[in-house]
Order: structure tokens, then sequence, then C-alpha cells
């Protein structure tokens, strides 16, 4: 029990290092496929992308969002510290957008292996897992001013 | 198709079409499901919101409404009443094409012949020519105001409903026509600009109409991170026949300029809106919001005025002329419902008050009212 908690830290610790950020065990992080170009992004700027107010990437390459489903934990804790949100805060922003006929939320992972899977398959899409998932074909991406 | 262009930038669309969409997506052969699956995939998707609400007014000398659409509310008729907000909406949007969608929204509220008739408030198709890009051509909402294109959507609003000092100053929840939108980045900011022509047709009560022409507008929005501006212009003609006041094709036009702050822990926003009106003279209005969140409870505090500045050649006094602090508390008790308390306390000074109807004898034009409003807002 101690041994695979100290393992999980070190693990924490390493992505820590290899993506620049820091993160806490458990805690969401915003990922990429690691063929995705996408390193480094500010916090508007990906808040814009998980809004659906911006359709691209910082240098043009289009950016597909994709959302963990409603009530999972690491959405709402990536919402939370990306943005200050909570779901329901979140749930009134898009009950706006689409009663306006504005646009559509992000396409929904049921689990964190369909969000990597999409992710795999797309490399332009963008998403958030527990930062102990990740593994050497996704990259964190950097969230500055977070 | 069911959409005549009758004049240039006008389209006059027929409760017809929206029918016609309305089928065309329960069709046994579409794939029709609720909107919290896997919506990016599917061709269509149905979804809707309501309010069940119930308000008490103080006063039983005149009926409170929340619209001027309403013949009977709160206070004269009954002490308490479920008319005012309690309303139902269903919508349908189909992707047609990867650039083509069509969106039909039918609303069920309390109308001016006293029954909850559903009336398709929108029913238009969608080109996207660019992901920043779009023209809509049909029955749209039309963004006048910072919380008007939302304004059937309880859930969506921090209170109740909105503003009536600015719903007094809305000339339409919705308009027949063409709208355009155009959204770019500047810097790591975001700046929307949003251009409509069109009309709308409405019925008052006791056969009042209020019919708008050559609506036209602009609406620049501009949004960085959780801080956003909101600026509109737009002009627009008028036939209003109500209580004995006839007016025809009376410009009109109407300027705002509104802000909000929403970092998540509270939020705050505010407009002004100046409307310039040759028949009834210019109104001024204002209002301004601030709440906090803490846990699943968003306590809020408002403040709101409208007024004329002076009379228009009809030399009749303001339709409106009140002041109202509104305090309340919203509860997201649970997934996608909220449970809303509010009072408001209005001061009236002298206006006719088309949100306070049916005056009775013993009415005091100005005196102090105090609404009193619980809602359940839901989205499906």
């Amino acid at each position: 029990m101690r041994g695979n908690t100290l393992f999980k830290l070190m693990l924490a610790g390493v992505l820590a290092l290899a993506g620049g950020a820091t993160v806490a065990l458990g805690d969401a992080v915003a990922v990429v496929s690691a063929k995705s170009e996408v390193t480094t992004l500010s916090k508007v700027q990906m808040a814009d992308i998980f809004l659906g107010k911006a359709t691209h990437f910082p240098g043009g390459v289009t950016a597909v969002p994709i959302d963990l489903e409603e009530g999972s934990s690491t959405r709402d804790d990536f919402y939370m510290k990306l943005m200050g949100k909570s779901a329901a805060q979140l749930k009134a922003y898009w009950t706006k957008v689409i009663f306006t006929g504005r646009g559509e939320p992000p396409r929904e992972a049921p689990n964190s292996v369909v969000m990597k899977k999409l992710l795999l398959e797309n490399s332009a899409a963008i998403g958030y897992l527990e930062a102990n998932l990740v593994d050497a074909s996704l990259r964190v991406v950097t969230v500055v001013g977070e | 198709m069911a959409i005549q262009i009758t004049r240039l930038g006008q389209c006059r669309v027929h409760y017809g079409l929206g029918v016609v969409i309305l089928a065309a997506m329960v069709w046994p052969g579409a794939n029709v499901h609720a909107a919290d699956a896997d919506t990016a995939d599917s061709m269509f998707s149905f979804r809707g919101f309501g309010t069940l609400g119930v308000v008490h007014s103080s006063d039983d000398q005149a009926d409170f409404v929340s619209t001027p659409y309403q013949n009977k509310g709160a206070g004269f008729t009954n002490s308490w009443s479920a008319t005012p907000d309690t309303k139902l909406g269903v919508q349908l949007n189909a992707n047609l094409t990867g650039r083509l969608s069509a969106v039909a929204q039918l609303v069920s509220q309390y109308q001016y012949d006293g029954n909850f008739r559903p009336a398709l408030e929108w029913a238009n198709l969608k080109y996207q020519f660019t992901p920043d890009l779009d023209i809509r051509v049909g029955r749209i909402a039309i963004p006048t105001y910072m919380v008007s294109d939302v304004l059937n959507v309880g859930y969506a609003l921090p209170f109740v409903r909105i503003p009536l000092e600015i719903y007094s100053q809305l000339p339409a929840s919705h308009s027949d026509g063409v709208d355009g939108s155009y959204r770019f980045h500047v810097g790591e900011a975001i700046n929307t600009v949003h251009a409509f022509a069109g009309k709308f047709d409405s019925k008052l009560p006791d056969s009042g109409i209020y019919h708008v022409h050559d609506l036209k507008g602009v609406v620049d929005t501009l949004e960085y991170g959780a801080a956003s501006v909101h600026v509109s212009y737009q002009t627009l003609r008028y036939d209003l026949t109500f209580i004995g006041l006839a007016i025809d094709h009376d410009p009109q036009s109407i300027e705002s300029i509104g802000a909000s702050y929403d970092p998540g822990k509270w939020f705050a926003s505010g407009e002004w809106i100046r409307a310039p009106d040759a028949a009834l003279g210019p109104s001024l209005c204002w209002y301004a919001v601030g709440g906090f969140r803490i846990e699943k409870f968003a306590p809020y505090l408002g403040f709101a005025r409208a007024y004329l500045v002076h009379p228009g050649w009809t030399g009749l006094g303001p339709l409106i002329d009140q002041g109202t602090v509104t305090l309340g508390v919203r509860w997201d008790f649970m997934k996608n419902t909220d449970l809303k308390l509010q009072l408001d306390r209005t001061a009236l000074h002298g206006g006719f008050d088309e949100f306070f109807i049916n005056q009775q004898v013993g009415f005091n034009p100005n005196g102090t009212e105090h609404i009193l409003s619980v809602a359940v807002d839901f989205v499906f």
C-alpha cells in the first residue's frame, strides 16, 4: 500500500518534470497525442477551446476538445482548476450556448480508456486525464498561468 | 420550402415550417435521442428547458406579470400565481450536412389570451461557412442585450427572470429574418460581430398588437477569459395598439453597453440602455447584478431602473417608470436543476406600468410592490 503510493508520487513527480507543469496526484492534466505539435497553451486559450469559443490551437491547427462524461470527478477537477467553474456552472454556460443555437458542447468520452483512444486516433484532439494515467503515447500540455 | 422571401432581407416564416421540421425530426427512422449521449456523432438532438414557478404579490389591486404578453398574474386575480414564470421549451437540432444545420424551438408559456399554447420561438437554417462565420435564415434569437437571448431559459440565468426594466426595452424575443455572425481573435481576446435584420409580430391582451418592422442591428461582443463586454445598436419601426394607444410605424433606436465578469467564485454584470423613441419619448434603463457562489448556493443582489427622459409626440407618460432591488438565492440542488427564491422590491414612479396590469381603483401608481418568487428551473 505504502509502496504503491510512493510509486504514484514518484510517477507524478516524473510527469511533472517531463511536462514542465506542477501536477499533484490524481489531478486532471490536459493531454494530447504525443504526435500532436501542441506543448503549451495559456489558461485563456485552453478555456476557449473547451468552451467552444476557439476552434484552432494558436498557430492555426484545428482543435477538437473531448470531455469526460458529466459526473466524472476528473472532469470537475479540470474545469474548476482551469476556469473556476463547477459542474452546474458549466452546464449553465452550455445551456446558454445551446439554447441560442450558437454551438454544441465537446464530444464526451464515457471513461478514461475511451478518452485515451480518441486522443490517439486524432492528433487534433485535446482532452484531460488523471495525471497517473498518462503514458508515453500522450503528452501533458503545459497550461501557463495555472 | 415554407420560407417565403417577401422583401429583400426579410423572410416570413410560417408556423408550418416548425411543424415540418419537428415532424421530420421525430420521424421513426430518425435517430432522435436525448442530448447527454454522444451528440457530436448523431444527426439529430432533442433538448428542452423549463421553469415551474410561483409568484406572490403584496398588492391585491393589480396583477404582476413577467411579460407584457400576459393577461393576468399575481396580486389581484390570485394572491399566488404560477402563470408569470412557468414555461416549457423543447428544441430540436438537425445537422443536415457538415455545414448546414436546422433548429426549431417551441415554447409554451402563459400568453395574451390566457392559455399556454406553444409558440414557435425559433425555426431557422444555419450555414456555417467556417467555424467562425455563419449565416442564419428564418426565425432567430436576437442578442439585443447580454441576458435577453436566453430570457426563457431560467437555468442559464442567475435570477428568476431578466429584470423587467430591461424587458420593457426589449423590442422582440426573436426576429423573422436573417443574421450573420463573425468571430475573430484579437490577441487572446475573442471578438464576435453579429448583424441581423428582420421583423417581429406579436399579440397583446385585449386585442392589442405589437409589430416590429425594419429591425436592423449590430452587436459586438468582446470576451477575454471570464470578462466580456457587449455593445449593441439597432433601429426599427413599430406599430402598437394597446389600451387606447394607436401608434403606427414609429421609429425607434436602441443602444446598449454591458459588461460581465464571472471568475467562478463570484460574478457581476451590468448593462445600460438608451432607447430614443419618437412617439413615446426616449427611455433610459440599466441594471447591475452581482453574487457569489458557496458550494451549491449562489446568493445575488440586483438593482434596476427604467424611466422616461421626456414624453414623445403622443404626450403620454412613461410605459414604465420604476426601480427594483432584487435579493435572491440560487440553489443547484440536483443535476440539471436549480431552485431559486427571490424577493423583488419595486418602487413605482407613476408610469402606466405594463408589468402591473388589471389595475383597480385602489392601485397606487407611486406605491411600492413586493414580489416573492419561487422557481425550479431544469434542462434536459
